[in-house]
């Protein structure tokens, strides 16, 4: 079952890289979905671009049919 | 008619001298972080402001910090006496900078940065390492969230 991270915004949680973890398993204790960011990183630059305004004019649809 | 990457490719074609940075470059590195706004640091002299003021004049460049929301004009860009710009645009929101915290001014940023192509023309932005920089030096909690995923970015990379 997928949980979300209890963690707090602790600065040692961010600035630590000498915890023996890697940069993935921080990110995954805090609650970041990895396959979203795999999934970026097989696109190029201007793909990643397209997809965050695909997703902003997705939003602002949605803003706009609930008003 | 809002779209952040014809503001960036608008700003490119009229030879403007900038970097990106913020979360548009975030995004454009990969992370998985929805951006609403384009962050560049700018060559502020007077001529580059200008081109700016050209690249976005068609787009109705206003202040959106002041009251009144008064538009920018070619005789502001002239004036050399803007530290940053905080501007909506037809395209939609666009800051112009002076510097960012972590890496400095135009120059440094500009050393700090590689070039991509987007909609056909050629684009800097910070890379990996300088943002990462940045955003630490930012130090807000969606900064620090951005370093988190820009950490395993790196991480990726370097594994090929």
């Amino acid at each position: 079952m997928k949980t979300m991270s209890t963690h707090a915004i602790d600065p040692d949680l961010f600035w630590r890289t000498d915890d023996g973890r890697t940069a993935a398993e921080r990110a995954a204790d805090y609650g970041i979905d990895l396959s979203l960011i795999e999934e970026n990183l097989r696109l190029t630059p201007e793909q990643r671009i397209d997809r965050n305004q695909a997703a902003l004019d997705l939003v602002k649809a949605l803003q706009a049919a609930r008003n | 008619m809002e779209n952040l990457k014809d503001l960036v490719v608008q700003l490119g074609r009229n030879d403007c001298r900038f970097v990106l940075v913020g979360g548009f470059c975030v995004a454009s590195w990969g992370s998985s972080l929805l951006t609403r706004d384009v962050d560049v640091v700018c060559d502020m002299s007077p001529e580059n402001l200008c081109r700016a003021w050209q690249a976005l004049e068609e787009f109705h460049p206003v202040h959106r910090m002041t009251p009144g929301r008064l538009p920018f004009t070619r005789e502001q860009a002239e004036a050399g006496t803007l530290n940053n710009l905080y501007l909506s645009t037809d395209l939609g929101q666009l800051d112009l900078l002076g510097e960012i915290k972590g890496i400095g001014s135009f120059e440094e940023c500009r050393k700090a940065s590689e070039p991509i192509r987007i909609g056909g023309t050629e684009i800097r932005l910070l890379t990996l390492d300088a943002l990462i920089l940045a955003k630490r030096a930012m130090g807000r909690p969606k900064d620090l969230h951005a370093v988190l995923e820009l950490e395993v970015i790196r991480e990726r990379r370097s594994r090929g």
